[in-house]
């Protein structure tokens, strides 16, 4: 099949949820298809400021066509739109210029998908919210096939969804809560569509495919993992993630006779921590950092309102790690109840009760973690997503 | 992996939460200051109706919010729209407004906006609270005007 794969940003230093997603099915994709990656010439999702070179190149097994940005976002204006859409006041045309501004515009790749759209037997394209998918799907309606990466963020609720939700060929989900809210918010019936999360590998296997540029992102070094026991938060430190509450919630455990238990953070900071002996911030960490703070903590806690999918939920699982997950985030709390993988929380008494019980019931605590990592063994290694995705794909 | 072993989360969490009421009716009892919550049976229905109010309150469309739309008084309208009324220099204005002036004011502004946030979402589940009360007080209504008719055929009857 000829395949295109159309996104905001794609490249080797790309860091980003959908982006990483992306990369990695394209390339997957490839060893079977002709795959042609359809973006923009930028590499900061803030500015959208064009960095890469227009026209073609290859990136590892994937030829990539690079659309210049026409105009880099207006970021005040963009917070104004952003505030109007958050608070639930939009009108229609807010809306549209949500979506204009959220960008990145490039109008170029809309006029390719206008003229070589006809080419290709699927176009998939990756997250709703920006401009390449928002205004390409109606171009390409009947050969479009959406990932959408929705989460339960205002920005789903827009007035215009109802009706673009109906527009694709078909739809690739990362979870079934995922599939269940955009089938909540379309105006009409769903496409056909499949659900296939992400890949993992088994962490003793080398991949094949290309890795993040190592001169890309900043290393953070090898950090000594901190005495005694401890739960792990992995991400970005931000309020957007729910750390706020995490901060204020693990206090709250340690003052209510919590036990010798530390919180590792292990992220990029984009929040004032509170300077608590219990409560250590790794900035980020390099993936072997990352993997030896997952195999050593108790659990690893996520405390996220809004997910689409996981991949830190899947990796703590990877390495038979015990979850406990914010239970008001549907995604999460459907992830954990499937794979009997964790425990979750609707407030502050619960989480103290459900951390309590992993880190005093160590064989409760390992069970969970163990029953995790079978569900990830069974859902989410690489040849059983690629099956789903080629057999959906096919039909 | 052995099924014998394999442990249901569900029934952890229904362990969890049966502790965790107890807990917090405990606390919500705050040394007889509430002394209603001394009722286990009565602090289990508070909660679950206070409970089924806030789950969810994102995606419940609220009657209440339905009926003071459109009302002005009752609206947050929290966001600056910068823009200007006069035809010929409004553009320049809205310019000066977005470049010049906001960027001074961006801390205050933001500062703010975060706590209209949270006082829209407090509203939010505050409007949910109320109603699931009213449908838990129309409810009762609804049996009590059943069991008064049913009350008085008796009482026709027997006469």
């Amino acid at each position: 099949m000829k395949l295109a794969c159309v996104v905001q940003r794609y490249g080797l230093d790309v860091v980003g949820g959908s982006e990483s997603h992306c990369r990695s099915i394209a390339e997957r994709l490839a060893v079977n298809h002709d795959v042609t990656v359809l973006t923009s010439c930028a590499a900061d999702y803030l500015s959208w400021k064009n960095t890469y070179p227009p026209g073609a190149s290859v990136v590892g097994r994937v030829r990539v066509l690079r659309f210049p940005v026409d105009r880099p976002r207006d970021t005040s204006h963009f917070a104004e739109l952003n505030n109007i859409v958050a608070g639930g006041r939009a009108t229609a045309d807010d809306e549209a210029a949500w979506f204009l501004e959220n960008g990145p515009q490039v109008p170029a790749l809309l006029e390719y998908l206008r003229a070589h759209g006809q080419e290709y037997d699927r176009i998939l394209f990756w997250t709703y919210r920006y401009y390449p998918s928002y205004f390409g799907v109606p171009l390409v309606r009947d050969r479009a096939v959406l990932v959408p990466t929705a989460e339960e963020d205002p920005v789903v609720w827009l007035r215009s969804l109802a009706e673009f939700f109906t527009l694709p060929r078909g739809y690739v989900f990362l979870t079934p809560e995922e599939a269940e809210l955009v089938r909540g918010r379309a105006s009409g019936p769903l496409p056909p569509s499949c659900v296939i999360g992400t890949g993992l590998e088994n962490p003793d296997v080398v991949a094949g495919f290309s890795r993040p540029n190592p001169s890309g992102p900043p290393k953070g070094g090898h950090h000594v993992l901190p005495n005694g026991p401890f739960v792990l938060y992995l991400g970005r430190v931000d309020p957007n993630k729910g750390c706020e509450t995490l901060l204020r919630y693990f206090q709250e455990f340690l003052d209510r006779g919590g036990t010798q238990l530390k919180l590792v953070l292990a992220g990029p900071v984009f929040m004032p921590i509170p300077s608590h002996p219990s409560i250590v911030s790794l900035g980020f960490v390099d993936e072997q950092t990352r993997a030896q703070l997952l195999d050593a903590a108790v659990a690893l806690v996520v405390p996220s309102p809004y997910e689409s999918l996981c991949i830190a939920l899947l990796e703590g699982w990877n390495h038979s790690l015990p979850a406990l997950v914010n239970g008001r985030c549907r995604v999460l709390k459907g992830q954990v109840l499937r794979a009997n993988g964790g425990l979750f929380y609707h407030n502050v008494t619960e989480f103290v009760t459900a951390l309590r019980d992993l880190v005093d019931q160590p064989e409760l605590s390992r069970q969970i973690g163990r029953q995790g990592r079978e569900y990830v063994d069974q859902h989410y290694r690489w040849p059983t997503v690629m099956q789903t995705l080629e057999t959906f794909l096919a039909g | 992996m052995d099924a014998q072993n394999r442990i249901d989360v569900s029934r952890v969490m229904a362990d969890i939460r049966t502790r965790a009421i107890a807990e917090l009716r405990e606390r919500a009892f705050d040394r007889g200051n509430t002394p209603e919550f001394a009722d286990a049976e009565l602090f289990d229905i508070v909660e679950r109706v206070l409970r089924s109010a806030v789950d969810d309150s994102d995606r419940k469309v609220l009657l209440l919010s339905e009926i003071i739309a459109g009302d002005k008084d009752m609206t947050l309208e929290p966001t600056a729209r910068i823009t200007s009324h006069r035809p010929v220099v409004g553009s320049f204005i809205v310019f000066v407004k977005r470049r010049l002036l906001q960027p001074f004011t961006r801390w205050l502004y933001e500062y703010s906006m975060d706590n209209f946030r949270r006082q829209a979402q407090i509203n939010r589940v505050l409007f949910a609270a109320v109603q699931a009360l009213a449908i838990e007080t129309a409810r009762l209504r609804m049996e009590l005007d059943a069991a008064r008719a049913d009350a008085s055929k008796r009482g026709s009857g027997a006469a």
